[in-house]
């Protein structure tokens, strides 16, 4: 036979492996070519369908085997992986389920995969030391207008129309599922990570925003000046007071500083 | 460095706190490039306690892609984490034109897949500074246009690249029985002097075909072929690896002492 150079064997060997329907590569020989090259191909689909489980263990016990496996299987065949590592793999599920017509049609199963994905980049991301409430109350009154914060980077917030993140818990727990409604209007979830252990709470619309400008890098000032939305000027202070000592408490807060 | 394991993320915790008699640990590169959290901690905990060896899956030193600069960087880094004692991967390709398809995918025996390989070893080794090992993958496919053995070409792509290997035992007895080629032939073949490492682990027995799942003990076969291995190499570090169905660590150190037992004997003798 014609000697194929190493780039196209591989463009092709590559090619009937995302296809299984083309023919076997005729540079595959032997009477166990098909058998052989047929472990490649269910291999390939195992594998990536077995990190998707391992990265929405939740939306697969939601699903079922079957139905999970048949989505991660549109998955596999239309977002081939680019990741060196497969850790990576499934950050376009959230998407892909988003906008396929099948799939979109149950909008709860994208927000479930959102909120998976978001505590898994919340588990393995950098680490940062928390500050403590003293450094904060040892500042002088008259800074506190300026200050701004720098928080933990494992912080995510998500706008959840599903109540998805009380389903999650009882899978975790082994409790009977919650009903799973959309709410008229999105609730933000907090997901963080404190030490080793990753957390989520839901914000009231005040609270939200508050945290959403302070991420954003607002000062102490203009956090409040937010919040005036919803509470008189003192009244908005003191509101914003209180949720940066929980925000502190909680170990959102890595730094704070005079901007 | 005697006799190891595969770190896996289901026994960071026993690790800790039983502190298992055991020489070393293996650890899976890409499972800690990674920036913190559960992963990086348990890393440097358990490394404090044991030398370690990064073993990759990424590199695809035999793919006609270009070499993945990013993640040999990454790599790079956490080799100044964890100070191996070296850093091995797989003589296969896992994927071309942007892809990974996240499997050792085999090589055609070639002379221009060695001239390919050896090259890219070379830059490899240049950026890590050190020597790597590579490892001979289980194989469910032969090419027509291969011009000779798994076993030259791996000898071949060694001495041309001048990098060590690491030989699975177990991959060798896979593809020995997939390919109908005989085992003994293969460890007999390969120069004494490059094999710094030895895998042992389970495979799958569909009759028809095996395949290298490390989700089972070792199997008998496996280790006969080992002893062999234990005779002619001499005192080569040797560790099992389990991927999946992974038992409690008890189970892994048992047949830990039975590598153990095999080796020590024929290492004793040579010593």
């Amino acid at each position: 036979m014609k000697e194929l150079d190493l780039a196209q064997l591989q463009k092709k060997f590559q090619r009937a492996i995302l296809q299984p329907d083309i023919p076997v590569p005729d540079f595959i020989a032997g009477e166990g070519a098909m058998q052989g090259f047929t472990v490649y191909r269910s291999a390939y689909r195992l594998r990536l369908a077995d990190a998707l489980k391992v990265d929405f263990p939740h939306l697969y016990r939601w699903l079922g085997e079957e139905a999970f496996t048949n989505m991660a299987g549109e998955f596999i065949a239309a977002c081939p992986s680019r990741y060196p590592s497969i850790r990576w793999y499934g950050g376009q599920l959230p998407s892909f389920l988003q906008t396929r017509p099948l799939w979109s049609r149950q909008p709860q199963l994208a927000e479930m995969a959102r909120f998976e994905w978001a505590l898994g980049e919340a588990f393995d991301c950098a680490d940062a030391q928390p500050l403590t409430d003293d450094a904060l109350m040892t500042l002088a009154p008259s800074s506190w207008p300026k200050l701004v914060f720098r928080f933990h980077p494992s912080i995510r917030l998500l706008d959840l129309t599903y109540s998805v993140a009380q389903v999650w818990k009882a899978f975790q727990e082994n409790t009977p599922l919650p009903p799973c409604r959309p709410s008229a209007r999105p609730v933000t979830w907090l997901i963080w990570r404190r030490e080793l252990k990753t957390f989520f709470r839901s914000l009231k619309e005040p609270e939200a925003h508050a945290l959403q400008s302070a991420l954003e890098g607002s000062n102490f000032a203009g956090i409040c000046e937010g919040l005036s939305h919803w509470q008189d000027g003192t009244n908005a202070a003191e509101k914003a007071a209180l949720m940066l000592r929980q925000w502190l408490d909680e170990g959102l807060i890595v730094e704070a500083k005079t901007g | 460095m005697g006799f190891g394991l595969g770190l896996r993320k289901e026994h960071f915790e026993a690790v800790l706190q039983a502190r298992p008699p055991l020489d070393w640990f293996e650890i899976l590169t890409e499972n800690y490039l990674v920036d913190g959290g559960k992963p990086l901690y348990y890393l440097d905990k358990i490394r404090a306690d044991y030398p370690m060896v990064m073993h990759g899956v990424s590199l695809s030193i035999g793919s006609t892609a270009p070499l993945d600069w990013d993640y040999l960087h990454q790599v790079k880094q956490l080799m100044e984490r964890v100070q191996p004692h070296w850093v091995s991967d797989h003589l296969c390709w896992t994927g071309v034109e942007g892809l990974n398809l996240h499997d050792l995918l085999p090589l055609p025996y070639t002379e221009e897949a060695i001239e390919h390989v050896a090259s890219r070893v070379q830059q490899v080794q240049d950026f890590l500074g050190k020597r790597i090992l590579l490892e001979n993958v289980s194989s469910y496919v032969c090419y027509r246009h291969s011009q000779m053995s798994e076993w030259e070409f791996l000898t071949q792509v060694a001495e041309r690249a001048d990098c060590l290997i690491l030989l699975d035992i177990n991959n060798i007895y896979v593809s020995a029985r997939n390919h109908g080629f005989d085992p003994q032939v293969y460890v007999d073949a390969i120069p004494c002097e490059r094999v710094w490492q030895f895998h042992l682990a389970g495979h799958t027995d569909l009759g028809h075909c095996i395949i290298d799942t490390h989700d089972h003990p070792v199997r008998e076969e496996v280790w006969a072929l080992f002893e062999a291995a234990a005779k002619r190499f001499g005192p080569v570090s040797t560790m099992i690896e389990r991927d999946d169905q992974i038992p409690p660590l008890n189970e892994l150190l048992n047949e830990l002492a039975q590598a153990r037992s095999i080796a020590m004997p024929h290492w004793r003798l040579a010593a």
